[in-house]
């Protein structure tokens, strides 16, 4: 009596029961609160990112790193910059521009912009639901044009976004920030477009998904790569299984907010021997500071290239902001190096006079005042 | 499983909530030992989800993951009863005449919560780890931290409790 009464026991302890509905939507808010904010660690945007810059010294166009969080409530989390706009309401929201090809719907969610900026919010759903199974993350080829015919190639490779494996559906609560649109040629035509234009044109042409480089499942034939492309995925942890080529295109009128918004530019109060400004751009975004080291005779160290992420402003009211992830150097005839570093401040934060904190090349912390330039 | 475990502490959130899924009905029925109402136990396990997520790396080996998270959502129930002050029955005799005991002439079969619902409360729970989860003595005593007599002897008093019920349901 005794065995059997405890192997009933566990028996009927240990049959399957049923999880009451409530209990599982709480497991699933858990579960998708975890996807949500994941930030993905995709290290190949590095690479895609030194392969943008070999374009823009060459053709003229440059791109800063987007790494933008999704972080809760927050639309462009990491982007402070961005995001301190948003939540001024320097945002458009966009309605009535889904786009289908080749089994993937795209609709742009949202969009801003100033003369150095964009930024962009997509979903994209996809047909096939299998295709979201074992995705890691997502390349997106396109490029954005200006009501005056100028067009830039824009790669979203670095983003946050929520999967819903059910419906296939992605959601970019963030976008790629396009930083700085100077050509090599020293002109800022686009600039001025981007300043001025009353539209957006958005043409996607290729969407790239990989999976996790370990992953074992049979992922049907994959893409064609070349060797150095190989090795940049391994590296970075991940592996292509599926390219879609298609024409995912929408015209975007933007609101009349975004229309010729001019930086507040500032110079700097005193020359001095260590850092030279070239110049500083507060706009509604974030702040743009270019500058380069007085008495650089040589390539910029690694140890001074980290120094540069390390750069702080500091407002009237002891506010301190910090830079973004991105720099962009260009190389000038001199053989010094411009440095754009993008701050958080904006022109939303009303400062006034601002001190950028930065070591100079003998690693001594120096102290630069800025005023506003007019 | 280790796998999925290490995968997951590495920043795999499918990973994470495959593993975690796997254990889902385990982990309920701890809750359920626990707690009473629905929504403190989806409170509980949502809770235990999101912790057990942020301090994955913190496991030492993936081995102890199933003790290691039943140990979290014992303390979120345990802060949820303390929040709430949630009360429960803990007289036996006031249970045995509620109307929820088993009764062999009913229709009614013996299930996982008819089982609780004959034990105290301070009985359910390592029941449930001893029966379900197949936690050794040492091991519930470790997680509540309790002397190992005291489980021995707590896991002997439910073993009582049912058994008299058991022979008087099938007695008469």
């Amino acid at each position: 009596m005794n065995i059997n009464f405890e192997d009933e026991i566990e028996k009927i302890l240990n049959e399957d029961i049923i999880i009451p509905d409530s209990v599982l939507e709480k497991k699933e808010i858990a579960f998708n609160q975890i996807r949500k904010n994941k930030k993905v660690k995709f290290s190949y945007r590095k690479n895609i990112a030194v392969a943008v810059m070999t374009i823009s010294i060459i053709g003229g166009v440059l791109f800063g790193n987007s790494a933008i969080a999704a972080i809760k409530n927050c639309i462009f989390g990491y982007a402070h910059g961005v995001q301190k706009a948003v939540d001024n309401g320097y945002i458009q929201n966009i309605d009535d521009n889904i786009m289908k090809d080749n089994g993937v719907e795209i609709k742009v969610n949202n969009i801003l912009k100033d003369s150095k900026r964009i930024a962009l919010s997509l979903n994209l759903k996809f047909d096939d639901k299998n295709l979201m199974k074992n995705f890691k993350c997502m390349k997106i080829s396109s490029s954005i044009s200006t009501d005056t015919g100028v067009t830039v190639p824009v790669s979203f490779s670095d983003y946050d976004f929520n999967l819903d494996e059910e419906t296939g559906e992605l959601i970019f609560n963030e976008v790629k920030t396009l930083q700085e649109v100077n050509y090599a040629n020293g002109n800022t035509v686009l600039e001025n477009d981007l300043k001025n234009t009353s539209s957006l044109n958005l043409k996607i042409k290729k969407i790239e998904l990989y999976t996790d480089a370990s992953s074992q499942i049979d992922l049907g034939i994959l893409p064609q790569l070349d060797n150095d492309t190989k090795n940049q995925l391994e590296e970075a942890g991940v592996k292509l299984y599926k390219e879609i080529d298609g024409t995912w295109e929408t015209n975007i009128k933007l609101d009349e907010k975004f229309k010729d918004v001019k930086p507040i530019k500032y110079k700097v109060s005193e020359n001095n021997n260590f850092i030279n400004i070239v110049s500083a751009e507060l706009l509604p975004t974030g702040m743009d500071i270019t500058f380069n080291y007085n008495n650089q005779t040589k390539p910029l160290t690694k140890e001074i290239q980290k120094e540069i992420g390390n750069i702080i402003l500091v407002d009237d009211k002891g506010i301190t902001y910090k830079p973004t992830e991105g720099v962009s150097q260009k190389y000038s005839d001199d053989d010094k190096t411009n440095i754009t570093k993008t701050f958080c401040v904006t022109s939303f934060d009303k400062i006034g006079d601002i001190k950028m904190i930065i070591k100079d090349l003998n690693g001594n912390m120096q102290e630069i005042k800025l005023v506003k330039a007019c | 499983m280790d796998m999925l475990i290490k995968k997951a502490q590495k920043g795999d959130e499918e990973a994470f909530i495959k593993v975690v899924d796997e254990y889902m009905i385990p982990i309920y029925k701890i809750a359920r030992s626990r707690l009473k109402n629905e929504e403190n136990i989806g409170d509980a396990i949502q809770e235990t989800i999101l912790a057990a997520f942020s301090n994955i790396k913190r496991l030492k080996e993936p081995r102890y993951f199933k003790t290691w998270i039943i140990k979290i959502l014992i303390n979120k129930c345990n802060d949820i009863i303390r929040d709430n002050k949630v009360l429960y029955v803990d007289d036996y005799n006031l249970l045995e005449n509620n109307s929820l005991t088993y009764s062999e002439s009913s229709d009614e079969k013996l299930d996982f919560e008819g089982v609780l619902n004959k034990l105290t409360y301070e009985y359910r729970l390592v029941v449930v780890m001893y029966y379900v989860n197949r936690f050794t003595i040492k091991e519930i005593s470790e997680t509540l931290n309790e002397k190992e007599g005291t489980i021995k002897s707590r896991l002997s008093r439910a073993r009582q409790q049912l058994k008299a019920q058991y022979l008087n349901e099938n007695l008469f």
